[in-house]
């Protein structure tokens, strides 16, 4: 017997006006989009503020899915589109400090030198100080797990344009990383300067 | 780093899109095993999932998502439409109502300094003056609103926790209930408005009260409402590139051809309702995500709009 087990069918219930199904889809999928948000808007508040954004968005739209695309794919880029706006919504009002205090230091259980640097750095900050352009494919590839073709699709740019910008993102990073000293600041020459890395 | 590998390489390596001749080299270089252990630790540095949102955050999405859902009446305009986001938002119309009321009398003040400079002289620089002064008032009186629905936009969350799903649907339409009689009046000063020609943007606004959800063109006065417009739900994608209403007035060459012919990702308006003749607009939208518009080009020529 088939149950209502995968996106497909709970789709389809869903599009049909099952709103119990609907109800399962959006908590099947509510923590991966605000992840994806989270990281985009660097901030709790405005993460949950895109996710929800996000989630209507699904809803409003969901009728004219047609699954030529995967949902997860689909829905990725419904959540890509609802950060930045929240994000360029966010540029124009005045920070509050409650804003500050969700930048909280998240903790990085990694094992190596390098990763144990990595760990003094603040997610947000780091992702922060990438460009758009390279944020986004490097946060659908190492948080969201897309292939390079998925991230082409979300982002509707070459798969060729993903792999360039994805290892420039990746290796800014990485500078930013190699430019904190062991007390977890950085140095007065570190930052994302540009370097032999960048192209 | 003296290593012949460029961070293009070696991120591919690191997501096995790499031939395993380049991983092996790689591995074999000191330098660009180096350089792939701070590209990892970059990687794992972005793969640490974000501090996930409260259960009750995380419900009250839930809920405002299943909100949605509700159908929508398919008959809509500027002015219901603006009355539906407010009965959405009833926790905060308080404040609305305030702001509104202040906004609302400083354009009557605004207006009666201006109308009493126009009495009190009859040169052609004064009408001019006052004209503007009139525009700039209506612009203070959007302005106004819009930094009313941003300051409460901060209050959504607190609403969306506070009220189910049926709660914030049945209060809606309490709401649209309680508001048909000031619709009415609405419509009288609407009336009034068309007779005497006055363009002034709160007056475009509120004189759309015939739009549809449908091919027809969504008539308003400038982008800026047409904007709102498109925010508020009431200008949606209705048309497919390949239909013949589409293009009978695009040129063909305008539209990427690349397109999905069977997703509707097109709406048409007309700008300028009270400055004939119309010009006549393709509001073109992401044909993965309606909410999103890509561009507003003109009909005939093909240019951006705004």
């Amino acid at each position: 017997m088939q149950t209502l087990s995968d996106d497909e069918d709970l789709i389809r219930a869903a599009q049909s006006g099952d709103m119990a199904s609907l109800e399962i889809l959006l908590d099947r999928h509510h923590d991966r989009i605000r992840a994806v948000c989270a990281r985009v808007v660097g901030n709790h508040a405005d993460a949950d503020d895109a996710a929800q954004m996000a989630l209507i968005s699904i809803v409003r739209n969901l009728e004219r899915y047609d699954g030529r695309a995967k949902f997860t794919t689909w829905s990725y880029r419904i959540a890509t589109n609802a950060a930045i706006d929240e994000l360029r919504k966010h540029k124009r009002r005045p920070t509050s400090s409650l804003d500050d205090e969700d930048q909280h230091f998240e903790p990085v259980a990694l094992g190596n030198m390098a990763d144990a640097t990595a760990a003094r750095l603040d997610v947000n900050d780091g992702l922060d100080q990438l460009p758009e352009e390279f944020r986004m494919p490097v946060i659908l590839r190492d948080l969201c797990g897309l292939d390079y073709d998925q991230i082409a699709e979300v982002l509707e740019i070459a798969p060729g344009t993903v792999r360039s910008r994805i290892a420039r993102g990746r290796g800014k990073l990485a500078d930013l990383i190699g430019s904190i000293s062991p007390d977890g600041n950085q140095d007065a020459t570190g930052g994302v300067q540009g370097t032999d890395h960048d192209h | 780093m003296t290593t012949e590998f460029d961070d293009e390489l070696l991120s591919a390596v690191l997501d096995g899109e790499a031939d395993p001749q380049t991983v092996a080299a790689v591995q074999a270089d000191p330098d660009a095993a180096r350089r792939l252990a701070a590209l990892e630790a970059a990687s794992a540095l972005v793969a640490t999932p974000p501090a996930p949102a409260t259960p009750e955050r995380r419900a009250a999405s839930i809920a405002a998502a299943l909100a949605a859902a509700q159908p929508a009446p398919e008959v809509s305009s500027l002015s219901v439409a603006r009355e539906r986001k407010t009965a959405a938002a009833a926790p905060r119309r308080r404040q609305v109502n305030w702001l509104a009321v202040a906004a609302a009398f400083a354009f009557v003040l605004i207006s009666a300094v201006v109308i009493t400079g126009i009495v009190g002289s009859n040169s052609a620089d004064v009408v001019d003056t006052a004209a503007d002064a009139s525009d700039d008032a209506a612009d203070a009186v959007e302005e106004v609103a819009e930094a009313a629905e941003e300051s409460l936009s901060a209050d959504s969350a607190t609403m969306a926790e506070s009220a189910t799903a049926d709660e914030a649907m049945e209060e809606a339409m309490d709401d649209e209930e309680a508001m048909e009689g000031d619709a009415m009046e609405e419509e009288a000063m609407e009336e009034d408005a068309m007779e005497t020609e006055d363009s002034d943007r709160e007056t475009a606004a509120t004189t759309t009260t015939t739009q549809r959800l449908s091919a027809e063109p969504f008539a308003t006065n400038n982008l800026l409402l047409l904007e709102e417009a498109i925010d508020l739900g009431v200008v949606v994608p209705v048309l497919r590139p390949t239909d013949p209403e589409l293009l009978s007035v695009v040129n063909p060459e305008c539209l990427n051809p690349e397109l999905p012919p069977d997703i509707d990702q097109f709406a048409f308006a007309e700008l300028g309702e009270f400055a004939p003749p119309p010009q006549l607009v393709v509001v073109q939208f992401d044909p993965f995500d309606p909410s999103q518009v890509i561009l507003i080009f003109d009909a005939e020529d093909c240019t951006p709009v705004g």
